[in-house]
């Protein structure tokens, strides 16, 4: 056994021989290859005036010439340069538009077709630069700029000699024929450079090099996906050296990089070498942000120095950033910090074995540290929306947190409110933040403030309906609360004569003589609901049941008269089969009212549910249905609240007549919305309902009333995340 | 362009303005372009500014692009570095093209102002 592994040693310790050997030899290699050739340092290239070169065309990129000229032509030269600089640094600006000033006899017209055919020859578009230059006059630097392009994008251009000028002057391509042997040597340059980038060919040398990582050493299947070392970085400096001068930019990019590989690796040493000695991106120029990244990940302390590093020093004297883009920063990373905490906060909380050690007073210090890193993080840019949405989070996982007393709870719900409160004054705008602060507002009675908030909804429109009647709502909710007092309740009287006037389009206006009355009979007027006028009351003597009952129930009346009007609907109970068809179309017409606008009543679940599937028993949707009945709204109202409290589910299971299965295949819109509806209650979906999807997302454009169009596409919507969620789904 | 490192600069770049620049000035750049190139003349510039106009003006938005910029993927190798680069050719600055039109074969030679004062007064 020791004989095998001393050999084994000894045959890896001459693999590792080798392979250094290999090494060395092709290091020398690349450094060989790697040598430039002077004429390549192209960078250094200054234009130079050539005696007797046309004054205009020297004052493009010499000063001393430019103000020796008039008054116009110097402004030309101005514009002409600055458009030159924007073409070659692909910037978007003005100068290009006023070259159109240049007019066509002037001096500098070669210069406009010189930069307008540029700009094509950047673009790849060789026959627009080729026509833009075409006219260009060969005694001038314009046409010497452009041959030297023109001829750089021939291939055969190593073939043409210098020497062997005669031989080409036969070519029709005039840039050929008319070219010297300086510029055939400026073509060929700029074509090594710029078209074949001997620079880049030469940063392939960084893949030649062997890891040797002593990790690797005894395992030859142990070689990570490329890690890099110590020998990359040295040949990188020294390339950097070397191709600067030629290609910049792309050596800019390697470093940048290669910084960001180091700080993948897996030693930090390694990288704080890289990161010290090469310079950063512009956002980035001293690494201070790719090392707090670094950090980030692996250690949260040494994460909280790089940040304090960042934020604290190098941020604050950035010059290549607005004061905005500061702020904003600083909140992401203090963000991000509250979010490593938060996380760290979770596992030790999940933790069986952490939580018993994760006493009360460390999690008061995790809590409080979160919470200093969230309000810095709003601090420093008040309008960043995951600080407020973060700090929420931490509110949410405390009140979720082990059992809190009711004292707690409600401490949290007010310093969660004051989050809301917070973030609205900065993003006005976030209507959703607005509406729970509304809501948490008249729950907790504080009706005045939340009248302020609903004062500023009122001026917005909202594609969701039950978001545009807001100021309807708050009325509905004020009645609700002013009547739970017996000495307020009269407050409630005007506001229930402005939710008259408030009622939404999309509503019923069947229950408001019902809600009046109860109004009045919680006042003390006994008679209230028999002095309903006739032509207000229900037809349906079920429907005007249930709508007392509602009422009486909505506008707290005492439970002696609340026991009274129970008993009226449940005399309807006892004997289901009795009530007529038009009796049941109307209740669940009703039902349909307090479910779409959200305000059903709480003896609702015991009695409607088992009107709905006495409804769903008999034939009368059906017919109705098939005989495109002028009242068609009412089977729609039926059928999405029967979906809505699950009638069409047994045992988990959906079970649809079959009428409505065949009305869903000859695209009833009613019945596509309904079936999804019931899938979306249900949770699962099949291929056959994907379809319905499709179908019914194609008909919900034609639907004239915004209503159910907004209605239909949230059912959609809903169906689509339950069967993205549902791992059963073939939904995509 | 090569200027894949700096990510954040490309939404100033298509517009034309310095990332330290004023809201309102990046506005009013906007606003101009816009103007130039409107949605049925250019539909596809008119989306480049668009887009780079929300970026711009969206601190928030700029600070993620600044640390997507500067973030390190788990992806990232040697090799996919260069190939990143093979896709972004080099720049050619303005200095450099005016060389191009250089020919020394012509004696060249910078003129002086002296040689200008002379060459204006021959053509006098």
């Amino acid at each position: 056994m020791g004989q095998k592994s001393s050999n084994r040693a000894e045959k890896n310790r001459r693999r590792l021989e080798k392979r250094r050997r290999e090494m060395d030899r092709s290091k020398k290699r690349q450094i060989q290859d790697s040598v430039v050739r002077p004429e390549l340092r192209v960078v250094d290239r200054s234009p130079v005036a050539w005696y007797g070169e046309m004054l205009e065309d020297v004052a493009v990129f010499d000063d001393s010439i430019r103000q020796t000229l008039s008054d116009e032509m110097q402004s030309q030269a101005v514009l002409i340069r600055q458009a030159l600089e924007e073409v070659c640094d692909r910037i978007e600006s003005d100068a290009q538009e006023n070259l159109a000033s240049i007019s066509r006899r002037s001096p500098y017209a070669d210069w406009r077709l010189l930069i307008r055919g540029l700009a094509a020859w950047f673009n790849g578009d060789q026959a627009e630069a080729q026509s833009a230059w075409e006219r260009l006059d060969p005694s001038r630097r314009p046409w010497r700029i452009a041959a030297a392009l023109m001829l750089a994008k021939r291939e055969d251009l190593t073939e043409i000699k210098l020497q062997g000028l005669d031989d080409v002057k036969g070519s029709e391509d005039p840039w050929v024929t008319s070219a010297d042997s300086e510029l055939l040597a400026t073509a060929k340059v700029t074509r090594q450079v710029y078209i074949e980038r001997i620079a880049l060919r030469a940063a392939h040398g960084l893949l030649r090099i062997t890891p040797t990582d002593s990790m690797n050493h005894y395992d030859d299947d142990y070689i990570d996906d490329e890690p890099i070392e110590p020998e990359h970085f040295k040949f990188l400096l020294e390339y950097s050296v070397k191709y600067a001068p030629v290609e910049p930019e792309l050596v800019r990019a390697l470093q940048c990089g290669f910084i960001k590989l180091a700080s993948n690796s897996d030693s930090p040493d390694f990288f704080e070498l890289v990161a010290s000695t090469l310079p950063g991106p512009v956002c980035d120029p001293r690494n201070k942000l790719i090392r707090f990244l670094a950090y980030f990940q692996i250690d949260l302390k040494a994460c909280a120095s790089a940040q304090r590093e960042y934020v604290d020093e190098d941020l604050l004297t950035a010059k290549w950033c607005s004061d905005e883009l500061r702020g904003a920063l600083s909140s992401m990373l203090h963000c991000m910090l509250a979010a490593g905490e938060m996380s760290a906060f979770n596992e030790k909380a999940e933790s069986f074995f952490e939580r018993r050690f994760f006493s009360e007073r460390d999690r008061a210090v995790m809590v409080a540290n979160i919470k200093r890193h969230f309000e810095n993080a709003i601090k420093a840019y008040p309008k960043n929306r995951d600080a407020y949405e973060g700090y929420e989070a931490l509110i949410g996982l405390l009140l979720n947190f082990g059992s809190n007393s009711k004292k707690k709870v409600g401490e949290l719900e007010k310093e969660l409110a004051g989050i809301w409160r917070r973030r609205l004054e900065c993003l006005p705008d976030d209507v959703e933040y607005r509406i729970k602060l509304v809501e948490h507002l008249l729950n907790h009675g504080d009706s005045d403030q939340a009248k302020k908030h609903v004062d500023i909804l009122k001026g917005t429109r909202f594609e969701n309906p039950l978001l545009d009647c807001i100021n309807w709502r708050w009325h509905w909710l004020e009645i609700g609360r002013l009547s739970e007092k017996r000495t307020m309740v009269a407050l409630a009287v005007p506001l229930l004569d402005e939710l008259e006037k408030l009622w939404p389009k999309w509503l019923h206006q069947r229950w408001i003589p019902y809600l009046k009355a109860a109004l009045k009979l919680r006042m003390g007027d006994e008679t209230a609901f028999e002095n309903i006028p006739e032509e207000n009351k229900s037809k349906s003597a079920l429907t005007a049941a249930c709508m007392q009952l509602g009422a009486a129930q909505f506008l707290s009346l005492p439970a002696v008269q609340l026991k009274e009007l129970r008993e009226g609907v449940d005399v309807f109970l006892k004997d289901k089969k009795a009530i007529s068809d038009e009796d049941l179309l109307s209740v669940a017409n009703f039902f349909w009212d307090l479910t779409s606008a959200e305000i059903r009543y709480s003896a609702y679940r015991l009695h409607a549910p088992k009107f709905l599937k006495e409804l769903n028993s008999r034939s009368i949707l059906e017919k109705r249905l098939k005989s495109d009945h002028e009242h068609g709204y009412e089977v729609r109202n039926a059928l999405l609240v029967m979906a809505t409290d699950k009638i069409f589910t047994a045992s988990s299971l959906l079970r649809v007549p079959r009428w409505m299965q065949q009305a869903a295949v000859a695209g009833n819109t009613t019945v596509l919305a309904t079936l999804l509806l019931a899938k979306v209650q249900q949770g699962w979906s099949s291929h056959e309902d994907m379809e319905r999807a499709k179908l019914l997302k194609k008909e919900v454009a034609n639907l004239s009333d915004p209503f159910y169009r907004f209605y239909y596409t949230r059912i959609i919507k809903q169906f689509e995340e339950a069967a993205l969620s549902d791992p059963f789904s073939n939904f995509m | 362009m090569n200027d894949n490192t700096d990510e954040f600069l490309k939404p100033f770049r298509v517009l034309g303005v310095d990332p330290k620049a004023s809201f309102a000035e990046i506005r009013a750049r906007y606003l101009l372009l816009l103007k130039r190139y409107p949605p049925e003349r250019d539909a596809e510039r008119f989306e480049e500014l668009q887009s780079a106009y929300e970026i711009v003006s969206d601190p928030m938005r700029l600070a993620k692009r600044v640390i997507r910029t500067v973030a390190a993927s788990e992806e990232m190798t040697i090799e996919s570095l260069l190939k990143e680069q093979q896709d972004n050719p080099p720049k050619m600055s303005a200095k450099y093209i005016l060389s191009l039109g250089n020919a020394t074969g012509r004696v060249a030679q910078q003129p002086s102002n002296q040689q200008t004062n002379e060459l204006q007064q021959g053509e006098q």
